[in-house]
């Protein structure tokens, strides 16, 4: 049976990783630092070796407590900002940005 | 003198909580207290007393014996009270019950095993470092050592691992091991015990927290200035509750004393003891369920430590979280349509007391010298004024002839409120920005402040005794911010969704129904009565003449002497019959609203058109035309409406709920059909043949499907009393225009009350298998669930009566309950959002700078700037300018 894939869920917005430059544009029209932006719990950088070894063996990490769910689907690293396209009420589509910390 | 408190700004680092030590205790007092009593014969402060001089100062003239500065200057300082035996502290109750249970009563040690301990620890530290609250894990730890039946470190005399009892604690401070009293001294003893290792993995820090400090040994004693005795008008002196209850431990505590080293009884001993214990539990809290509180001589309870922080008049929310202001008054309000939604009538009491300070400058000394030279008691004077040199003088109707005279640049005089100045006005709960709004005052005679019933609705005021509060603003910049920001007129567009919320209610919107409903041939007096207060200086052409050659107009064309001119509009009115297809223009109820270039040429003005929540009209006009004659467009519509409503009357009486006998008749045959049907669906039930509806039981089935059609019935019947009413009744008019009530509620005067529901369902609660002795059991019919096949005018009857009164509590319990819960909701939402702001690129941000919302609602929008996010206003603005439609 195919796996079941959290990006295909209905109400989960579509979640992309983001290109350095593309940050850097974000960053500029917003005249902020990274720290400014929203975060989204990562995986931390010392267990993440770990971590990845137990996915392939029971499919589910110690290491995922509270870490969120679309972050380990993309694969963001501590660092990555991921663009988030929601479907808005007001205004169609709308962008949200957050940054992976641990 | 420089008495200026240095301002430097500095930055709390970190906030160490902790159990205070007996070391500390002593080491932080100034001196042993051991007098009971405060003053001697002469009124001075006893040496070692509660009031010693050390302890700090209250009286002026009196210098501090430790710090050496006067009243006012010094901050106090703690002395001591040592205990001749130890003391539990009640508010560490809990923990010392925890604590004694999860250790050995021999050794002190925590009854897990060394791994075990280990663990926890570790866990500790990882829920540290991530900066997770350890209270789950703590009381887990708890739990698991409590477990312990022997302790895993030591051996008692037979050589067998010490054996641990169950100790049952009672209130309020008795701890039972084995049916004996443990001891404060015992209990302290064996928290001495526990090592410190011990007492990290329940989470402790020993180095700030030892487990036997919980159990008091010194009692300190807060500072005279914590606890200032006052003197009465007689002279007498009174004390403060925190004084009288520390004489009293003083006290017990001496008598203690002398008796132990006087060897008496064991049970005198004990009862000194808990005595102590008493007076000791009461200093903190006078309010631990099971303890007497400790009262005065005319039995009022005092207010010790703990009562003085509690509660809504506590220290946090009274004092700290509490804000009382100057300036400002309270009084009941009460309506006055003839003044302008902009103004708040004053009374005069009120307005004589408030006053706003101005400058004597050279532009107005002379409006200045007159306020002052009127004094106090002439309405617009002056009550204080205040000189170059800061003294303030009360103006009396002695010296305020001097004082006008003497009046020079720089003073200021502080005049009493008159006509036209700017106050804000607030009525609690204060849940939208529009529950405070700025106001010109109208200064009234009588004792009740009046507004404008418009803004009923963003105040959510009403008459039934409502009392508001009133600020008046000292400052020049405070006055203009509040008329830019906070005038009435610029919060007519509620930012919630974008409309109208101040606009025309109850009689404004019967009014114009009647006026612009029909042809109403208005001769030219009536005309001019009813445009009185318009400003109008001209009559349109009339729209016809009677017989005899008198002209007259119609409605439609007086309601469009109010309308600016240029406006073009076109919506179905409320009235609207919501036809398959509408009819536009030709609508035969003329309920569709046509107004070009400010004229009204076809339709009904009702809430859809000005009330507030809904007004097109309205709408459109601030938006279009600015806040200044949406203003002014309000105020007409409201005074021509109350004319309006006023020429032909508009009265309800019981009378108005009558309806004839063949309705009566046809009432009662629907609800006769609909009572068989019930009857049919029962027996199709009982006989097992309904077919259940998807994703139900039979049960729930038979339950809706009786639901819905006594659901039916009921709209039935208030369908035929409606039609019978006929819409010239005052009800109807009310209901269809959106004035006042529904027709629903004309359905249960007139009509039939229908089902009363607990919880959305029909009532079944009461005896066993039936709602009443009056019906079988098992009795599935409409009556016998609360089913109210009679109208409030005909009467209930006592059955229906009675289920009547079961549904009604239901809503009271919600509307209770609702309140209550909304209210916390918004104190949370507020204390989470409050220092949110939107920036000038659009984005929200917190304090920080970090982001929270990219643009503000995601699309940057000022709700009350659009068209309730519709793309018409484009087209309209396309089709004003180019003549073309836009498709
Ligand atoms: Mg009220
Ligand atoms: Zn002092
Ligand atoms: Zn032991
Ligand atoms: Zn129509």
């Amino acid at each position: 049976m195919r796996k079941f894939r959290l990006l295909d869920h209905n109400s989960v917005p579509k979640h992309e990783i983001m290109q350095e430059d593309e940050i850097k544009v974000l960053l500029n029209t917003y005249q902020i630092d990274k720290e400014r932006l929203p975060k989204i719990k990562g995986i931390k950088k010392s267990v993440e070796k770990v971590g990845k070894k137990v996915t392939k063996k029971v499919g589910k990490k110690i290491s995922d407590k509270g870490v969120d769910p679309v972050v380990i689907e993309l694969g963001a690293k501590i660092g990555d900002v991921i663009k988030i396209t929601r479907i808005s009420q007001t205004a169609g589509e709308s962008l949200y940005y957050r940054l992976v910390i641990e | 003198m420089d008495n200026k408190i240095p301002s430097i700004p500095k930055r709390i680092g970190s906030v160490k909580f902790g159990l205070i030590s007996p070391r500390e205790i002593r080491k932080m007092s100034v001196t042993a207290v051991i007098a009971a009593d405060t003053y001697d014969d002469d009124g001075y402060p006893i040496d070692m007393g509660l009031m010693d001089l050390r302890l700090g100062v209250i009286d002026p003239g009196l210098k501090c014996k430790t710090c050496s500065s006067r009243a006012g200057e010094c901050p106090g300082h703690f002395g001591h009270i040592e205990l001749v035996a130890p003391v539990i502290h009640v508010g560490f109750n809990k923990m010392i019950r925890k604590i004694l249970r999860a250790i050995c009563p021999k050794c002190g040690r925590l009854s897990l095993e060394p791994a075990n301990k280990e663990e926890y620890l570790r866990q500790l530290a990882k829920l540290k470092e991530i900066g997770h609250l350890p209270d789950s894990l703590i009381s887990d730890i708890f739990k698991e050592a409590a477990k312990a039946k022997t302790c895993p470190y030591c051996n008692d005399a037979d050589g067998n691992p010490t054996k641990k009892t169950v100790i049952k604690f009672e209130k309020p401070v008795e701890y039972i091991e084995d049916g004996e009293k443990l001891t404060p001294s015992e209990i302290r003893d064996r928290f001495e015990n526990i090592p410190d290792e011990d007492v990290r993995v329940f989470g402790m820090d020993p180095d700030n927290a030892r487990p036997e400090w919980m159990i008091l040994t010194v009692l300190p004693v807060p500072p005279v200035t914590v606890r200032p005795s006052i003197t009465l008008e007689s002279g007498q002196r009174s004390e403060d509750d925190l004084t009288h209850k520390l004489v009293d431990i003083i006290r017990i505590n001496q008598r203690f004393q002398e008796n132990r080293d006087a060897g008496a009884p064991q049970l005198i001993i004990e009862d000194l003891w808990e005595l102590l214990q008493y007076h000791i539990t009461t200093f903190f809290d006078n309010e631990v369920s099971g303890v007497p509180p400790a009262r005065h001589r005319s039995g009022r309870p005092l207010k010790t430590l703990s009562q003085r922080l509690k509660g809504k008049e506590g220290r946090f929310r009274g004092s700290l979280s509490g804000k009382r202001v100057n300036f400002s008054a309270r009084t009941v309000v009460s309506p006055d349509p003839n003044l302008s939604i902009n103004e708040v009538g004053v009374p005069f009491p009120i307005a004589r007391q408030m006053t706003i300070p101005i400058k004597v400058v050279s532009r107005n000394i002379d409006l200045m010298r007159m306020y002052v030279a009127r004094g106090t008691g002439v309405h617009p004077g002056a009550n204080y004024v205040i000189r170059e040199d800061g003294r303030r003088i009360k103006v009396t109707d002695v010296n305020c002839g001097e004082l006008s005279e003497k009046l020079g640049f720089g003073w200021t005089v502080e005049r009493q409120l008159a006509d036209g100045d700017i106050v804000l006005f607030n009525r609690q709960p204060s849940l939208h920005k529009m529950s405070i709004m700025a106001h010109y005052i109208k200064v009234l005679p009588n004792k009740t402040f009046r507004l404008n019933p418009c803004v009923c609705p963003p105040y959510n005021a009403d008459f039934d005794g409502d009392e508001m509060n009133m600020h008046v603003l000292q400052t020049e910049e405070s006055r203009a911010e509040a008329k830019i920001l906070m005038l009435v007129q610029e919060n007519i567009l509620s930012p919630r969704f974008g409309g109208a919320i101040i606009g025309g209610i109850h009689d404004h919107i019967s009014g114009l129904f009647l006026l612009t409903r029909n042809e109403n041939f208005i001769s030219k007096n009536g005309a001019l009565e009813l445009l009185r207060k318009a400003d109008i200086r001209k009559l349109p052409e009339p729209a016809g003449r009677h017989g005899n050659g008198e002209p007259y107009w119609n409605g439609k064309q007086i309601f469009s002497q109010i309308l600016p001119k240029g406006l073009e509009l076109e919506f179905p009115a409320k009235v609207c019959f919501q036809c398959e297809v509408c009819k536009k223009g030709d609508c035969e109820y003329d309920s569709y609203v046509i107004i070009k270039d400010g004229e009204l040429l076809k339709g009904t003005i009702d809430e859809n058109a000005i009330g507030a929540f809904k007004g097109i009209v309205l709408d459109k006009v601030v938006k279009e035309y600015g806040t200044t004659i949406g203003a002014k467009f309000i105020d007409d519509v409201t005074r021509l409406a109350i004319r309006g409503v006023m020429r032909t009357g508009l009265s309800f009486g019981i009378a108005d709920e009558d309806v004839p006998n063949e309705a009566k008749l046809e009432i009662s045959d629907a609800m006769a059909k609909a009572e068989d049907e019930v009857h049919n669906l029962i027996q199709a039930y009982d006989a097992n043949e309904l077919e259940s509806l998807p994703g139900r039981t039979l049960a729930e089935t038979i339950e809706m499907l009786i639901m819905q059609k006594l659901g039916k019935a009921r709209d039935q019947a208030g369908q035929i009393a409606g039609n019978h009413l006929g819409l010239e009744n005052s009800a109807v008019i009310m209901a269809k225009s959106g004035a006042r009530g529904s027709m629903l509620n004309l359905t249960q005067m007139a009509a039939c009350v229908g089902q009363q529901a607990v919880r959305g369902e029909r009532i079944r609660r009461g005896y066993s298998d039936r709602t009443l002795p009056h019906f079988k059991k098992d009795d599935l019919a409409a009556d016998a669930h609360g089913f109210v096949k009679a109208s409030y005018k005909s009467g209930l009857n006592p059955t229906e009566y009675f289920f009547h009164a079961i549904g009604g509590r239901e809503g009271l319990v919600d509307t209770a309950v609702r309140t209550s819960q909304s209210g916390y909701l918004q104190r949370r939402l507020v204390n989470a959002l409050q220092d949110l702001e939107v920036q000038y690129d659009g984005s929200v941000r917190e304090t920080r700078g970090v982001v929270v919302q990219f643009k503000y609602g995601e699309d940057g929008i000022d709700s009350t700037k659009s068209d309730y996010s519709k793309p018409e206003a484009v087209h309209r603005i396309v089709r004003s300018v180019t003549g073309k439609e836009v498709d």
